[in-house]
């Protein structure tokens, strides 16, 4: 089922973040969600994820989805190591084998068993990637997902990201164009 | 809502820099045989047995002791009266920390309560409970009442510094209880449970002990210190003591090692 933002409002403390904004997410599509900082991108994605309530205004079509996330600050569990952190979200079915093979497409083979504190921030963020990517879902939220990498790392990252949504809803917010034509994607303008 | 003790709840349970160096070990014997010789100094200034025996009197008192019977049965007695109203108090602080985190009204009905358990004098506890109970449980009851507010406090404490961004990716991913605890909750409670027991350990002791002073339980360490009081054997009394405060240390260790090891192995496990 396709999803439907519809007309959403948000407020904090009196000041208007979100003012009845639209957009529409083709099930399967791949949407990246452009605009100026301090639009509401971020806001509107905590509210599609259930973490933020709006003011007003209602999104159609999340109540049967399973959501996973990309944060912008990664979240992770900082004193276990990469494969612990995608198993702790992973579906049915994941083993430590395929943790490594998807880490090596990413160019983090050699990560598996570091803590992720120990880990630089490039790191950190393809480690999030791929722990979204293993778990289960059939929405995935991606906020500023590519910050940090090289053009080089980004084009990998790009690509593993592309191979396996498998016809998955993913929704990227991002600042950069360059980014949403190397993931094909429809572009929603948020102003 | 506050930590108990000091230096903000953040107890560091791994080893200070430094700390297993044998140069501390050897401080720390400095500093030991310094105060035994204040000990020893003021002893021979006050010339006095009664009220100042000597470190080395004292040391011979322990001696005699350690090879009574009933010294061992006191001491196995005591601490186990003790040991169980600790853990009691610990594990229902524990209990109605996760209860309250979970529940505002539950706070709100329990924290009042607790809060004048904390307030309450040790003896008006003693007093009272005994006309409820024997005075063999007494100590049980008063280092369960004595531990539980501090065990309580310390573990929502650690309960609410869990991270609230954790939490919330948790809540998309649709994370378990149980992988919540492990993952989020324990890290976050286990310096402020380290602290509970460091501070209820010594309050379950004290408290225990002069239940058992005024309760008078038959073979018990408060029996024989109100022995030694009543009889003005002071050497014993000292003797006593001493026991009193190394078997509180010496358990304080113990469950330090413990909670350690399982964090430790909490931290290793990958059976998820």
């Amino acid at each position: 089922m396709d999803i439907r933002v519809d007309k959403i409002c948000k407020s904090f403390n009196g000041k208007k973040v979100i003012d009845s904004f639209s957009m529409y997410i083709p099930e399967g599509s791949i949407t990246c969600l452009m605009g100026a900082s301090g639009v509401g991108k971020t806001t509107l994605a905590n509210i599609i994820m259930g973490l933020v309530q709006p003011d007003r205004g209602e999104i159609i079509g999340l109540s049967d989805k399973r959501i996973a996330a990309v944060f912008q600050e990664d979240r992770l569990i900082e004193h276990w190591d990469a494969s612990r952190n995608i198993l702790l979200v992973s579906k049915k079915g994941v083993n430590e084998v395929e943790v490594e093979k998807h880490l090596s497409e990413v160019g983090l083979a050699d990560c598996k068993a570091k803590p992720a504190r120990e880990l630089s921030g490039g790191m950190r963020r393809r480690l999030a990637i791929v722990r979204a990517m293993l778990s289960d879902y059939d929405l995935l939220i991606m906020d500023e997902p590519f910050k940090g990498l090289d053009d080089e790392l980004k084009k990998q990252v790009i690509a593993y990201v592309r191979s396996n949504l498998k016809g998955r809803t993913l929704l990227v917010i991002t600042h950069d164009r360059k980014e949403a034509e190397m993931l094909e994607a429809r572009i929603v303008e948020m102003a | 809502m506050n930590m108990e003790g000091t230096n903000g709840g953040k107890v560091n349970i791994s080893a200070p820099a430094g700390g297993r160096n044998p140069g501390n070990y050897f401080i720390k014997i400095l500093v030991i045989i310094f105060w035994i010789i204040v000990w020893e100094c003021l002893s021979r200034i006050i010339n006095e047995e009664l009220f100042l025996p000597s470190f080395g009197s004292v040391v011979l008192t322990l001696i005699e002791l350690v090879q009574k019977q009933e010294f061992w049965s006191s001491i196995a007695n005591s601490f186990s009266r003790i040991l169980a109203g600790f853990l009691l108090g610990f594990a229902s602080g524990l209990m109605l920390a996760a209860a309250s985190y979970k529940n505002r009204v539950m706070y709100e009905l329990i924290s009042p309560l607790l809060k004048v358990i904390k307030a309450t004098p040790v003896a008006s506890f003693i007093i009272l409970a005994l006309v409820w109970i024997s005075s063999a449980n007494l100590s049980i009851l008063i280092s369960f009442l004595m531990v539980l507010p501090v065990s309580f406090t310390n573990i929502l404490s650690g309960l609410e510094s869990a991270d609230k961004k954790l939490l919330e990716m948790a809540d998309v991913f649709g994370i378990g209880r149980w992988k919540r605890i492990k993952a989020i909750y324990f890290p976050a409670v286990i310096p402020f449970a380290v602290s509970a027991v460091s501070i209820g350990m010594g309050f379950s002791f004290k408290s225990g002990i002069a239940a058992e002073v005024i309760g008078r339980p038959a073979n018990s360490i408060g029996v024989n210190l109100y022995e030694a009081k009543l009889y003005l054997m002071i050497k014993e009394l000292f003797a006593w003591t001493i026991i009193i405060v190394l078997l509180s240390v010496l358990f304080e260790k113990i469950v330090m090692v413990a909670i350690k090891r399982y964090g430790s192995i909490q931290d290793r496990a990958a059976d998820l």
